[in-house]
């Protein structure tokens, strides 16, 4: 009984109330225009057909399309007559008849359209005519004509943002004598807010805007206008502009001012503005990205005097610019219609700013690339080369890494190389060095240091620490791993028999630095570097992985003895008659397969890895389920 | 039997000394594999390589380092991209690696990689 006695309470309240539910109405050109137009396919074909049906609070959504016009759109309660896909899809066209629209509401909004070829010539408003309140959003309102504001009149009340007004007239009865604002006018109220005005002409005052008597204009570019009075604008009486750009108009000065009260905040325009109107205005070059004809782009460069340089205002804290950006950027508003978003932080001036920049306080680097990107690579050698062994590769194996550093314009300023040395399951006193894979650097322009070489070394060095003898840049790491590791008097070599005694691995730090900032990393391609070992002290043994070219030191005659079924006629290198390899690079860290195993017992895809031509398996060497055999890998 | 005693003792000095590294000598029948390396049947063509490299030429209405990343956010490469400039690099990226991630001043772009260039501008 209760619950019911509620339920009647509660309707009759509604029903006697007033209160109604806000309803979406439809306009579309291939709508059926049946009433009340509440989906697409029953949508209105005429915007005025569908506002008609309103009550207050209702949304009309308008289709793609052009909607051409024979009587002004007249929109006289609080509703929103809005575009589903923005002004440059739904077109609002007098046809050169009529104005296109006629607001008289304070709570109506007109969004999102294309606003053409009102005509209006003896009154107010050719696109759009606000009286006495309503706003226009978002809007391009282009090619219209009217005795007062060719593309928007407000009168008393109202407000046009965020909109393009562009290439309107202000011609009373096309006479060519009188016109009062060829692309807004305010009559005694009104803003213009977050505007482009531009190309738009008055035959008398105001060329961009014409405020009569009182009116508001906030954040606008007023450029490329004319008007014998005022080409960019005219202030009469109680005009207030604020943080607006007012130049490069044209027919007469930027801006006129008649009667008094008229006063301008933060704004750009020459000449200078007087000391009794104006605050904290400049004239200066605004410093728009173009003003060729043709090809106009009204934001500020970099370097504008009017960025940050507006008057912050309640307003901002929830607007967005035309380009649909937060209205305040870096704490104070820019002058004009566009916000220019701060310069992000970069200490040391290099150009990249500090969260891009590896070294933000030092200018002559910027940039490190690792290789591999994460963690260690694995080169594996077998050292018999030109005979064949165990395929364990394990007789050297040595983890790497490089890392590069460059400056702003991506030039090589050093490379840093790590070694270590983990194993070698070897008799063999093998040592190791890496070619660059070019000659496109000049090997007077490298330095090199941290290479370990035995006092009286097989290896002999030029003065900036690269091997002598070579056609290519040459690093030799270290000439014999035995010496750097001691044997451990069991098991073959070091670290690749189970149950001998673990050795550190020994680790090496090369510097490369460029002398000369002249090459790019394409260049140097350190990640395409050229790996070799030098088997037992003999600097003319080399073994390179496959299809890698030998040094200038390698002894040719070796080629084609043996195994080895190299032609360096085409550029085959260090490969058997049946393509088998004496080394690998592998991207990742490497576990090897322990001493006389061969890799395909200790990795179950390697077969189908290199059968396939590295098509399937191409991560054979990861640890994953049923990618190993634990018990053959070291 | 001190004879046999020295004779034992540098036998196993031997042994541990010079631990048969001369691997000239092991015979491939040795493994217990039936997949043996010499019997795998490899194309002439395949470079053992676990990465390759490509070629990426990329260019950008503004100014502003690029990254390019796995899916795993590992950088492969980074430098400074600018205006109307074209930035071409190779980068090693790894054979299981299909598919690359491309950062410029907070825009992304996932491009995959099916041959050995990729070819991307920012707007």
């Amino acid at each position: 009984m209760k619950t019911k006695f509620t339920l009647f309470i509660t309707l009759f309240v509604l029903a006697f109330s007033g209160a109604s539910f806000a309803i979406t109405r439809y306009v579309s050109p291939s709508g059926s225009n049946t009433a009340p137009y509440t989906s697409l396919a029953t949508a209105a074909t005429s915007i005025q057909t569908a506002v008609s049906a309103c009550s207050a609070g209702d949304l009309v959504l308008v289709d793609d399309g052009t909607y051409l016009l024979a009587t002004k759109i007249n929109i006289t309660i609080g509703i929103t007559v809005q575009s589903i896909n923005g002004y440059a899809a739904a077109i609002v066209d007098g046809n050169s008849l009529t104005k296109c629209f006629e607001i008289n509401h304070a709570d109506a909004v007109l969004d999102g359209f294309t606003i053409q070829n009102g005509s209006n010539p003896s009154s107010f408003g050719g696109g759009v005519n606000i009286k006495n309140g309503g706003t226009v959003r978002n809007c391009f309102i282009t090619e219209n004509l009217a005795r007062d504001g060719g593309g928007v009149a407000i009168d008393d009340a109202g407000l046009v943002e965020n909109c393009i007004i562009t290439d309107n007239v202000a011609n009373e009865n096309f006479a060519n004598l009188n016109g009062y604002g060829g692309g807004v006018r305010l009559l005694n109220g009104g803003t213009a807010r977050n505007c482009l005005i531009t190309g738009n002409v008055s035959y008398k005052y105001g060329g961009g805007l014409n405020i009569w008597n009182a009116g508001n204009v906030e954040n606008c570019v007023i450029a490329n206008n004319s008007a014998p009075y005022g080409s960019g604008i005219r202030t009469r009486n109680s005009s207030q502009v604020y943080n607006t750009i007012i130049y490069f108009n044209t027919g007469s000065a930027n801006y006129d001012l008649n009667g008094g009260g008229y006063h301008y905040y933060n704004c750009c325009t020459t000449p200078a503005l007087g000391a009794g109107y104006s605050t904290d205005c400049i004239s200066a070059d605004p410093l728009f990205v173009s003003v060729t004809p043709g090809s106009e782009d009204y934001h500020p460069q970099a370097g504008s005097p009017c960025i940050d340089a507006g008057l912050n205002a309640g307003w901002m804290a929830t607007a967005l610019d035309l380009d649909g950006n937060a209205r305040i950027d870096n704490g104070t508003v820019d002058m004009g219609c566009y916000e220019t978003a701060a310069a992000p932080p970069d200490t040391d001036g290099d150009g990249v700013p500090d969260a891009d920049d590896d070294y933000p306080d030092d200018a002559t680097r910027a940039f490190v690339n690792f290789y591999p990107a994460s963690g260690y690579g694995t080169l594996a050698f077998e050292d018999l080369w030109p005979g064949t062994g165990d395929y364990d590769f394990n007789d050297l194996v040595c983890d790497y890494r490089f890392q590069s550093v460059t400056n702003a314009s991506n030039k090589v300023v050093e490379i840093f190389g790590t070694f270590i040395i983990k194993a070698f399951g070897a008799s063999y006193h093998n040592g190791f060095g890496f070619q660059l894979p070019n000659d496109d650097v000049s090997q007077v322009d490298l330095s090199v240091s941290g290479y370990d070489l035995d006092a009286g070394s097989y290896i002999h060095l030029e003065a900036n620490g690269l091997e002598s003898g070579q056609a290519k840049p040459t690093v030799i790491v270290f000439d014999n791993a035995y010496r750097l590791m001691t044997w451990p008097f069991t098991g073959t070599g070091i670290n690749t028999t189970p149950g001998a005694p673990y050795v550190t691995p020994d680790t090496i730090r090369i510097t490369m630095e460029f002398t000369s900032l002249t090459y790019t990393l394409a260049q140097v391609a350190i990640d395409q570097f050229n790996p070799f070992i030098m088997v037992n002290l003999n600097r003319d043994a080399e073994v390179h992985l496959p299809d890698y070219p030998p040094t200038s030191l390698a002894d040719p005659s070796l080629f084609g003895t043996g195994m080895d079924d190299s032609d360096p006629g085409t550029g085959r290198y260090y490969k058997t008659e049946t393509n088998l390899p004496w080394g690998l690079n592998l991207y990742q860290n490497f576990d090897y397969p322990v001493e006389e195993v061969p890799v395909v017992d200790a990795y179950n895809h390697f077969v189908e890895w290199a059968e396939s031509g590295g098509v399937l398996y191409p991560d054979w060497y990861e640890d994953l389920p049923g990618y190993r055999n634990a018990s053959n890998i070291y | 039997m001190k004879k046999v005693s020295l004779f034992i003792a540098l036998l196993l000095i031997a042994l541990l000394t010079f631990p048969s590294c001369r691997k000239m000598d092991k015979k491939a029948e040795e493994s217990a594999s039936a997949e043996r390396m010499d019997e795998l049947t490899v194309t002439p063509a395949f470079s053992w390589g676990t990465a390759r490299a490509v070629e990426f030429s990329l260019t950008s209405a503004k100014n502003g380092a690029v990254y390019i990343r796995n899916s795993k956010g590992d950088c492969f490469h980074k430098g400074m991209l600018s205006t109307g400039e074209l930035y071409t690099i190779s980068v090693m990226i790894p054979s299981a690696v299909s598919e690359v991630k491309l950062t410029q001043n907070g825009t992304s772009a996932v491009v995959p990689i099916t041959g050995d260039k990729v070819t991307y501008r920012f707007n």
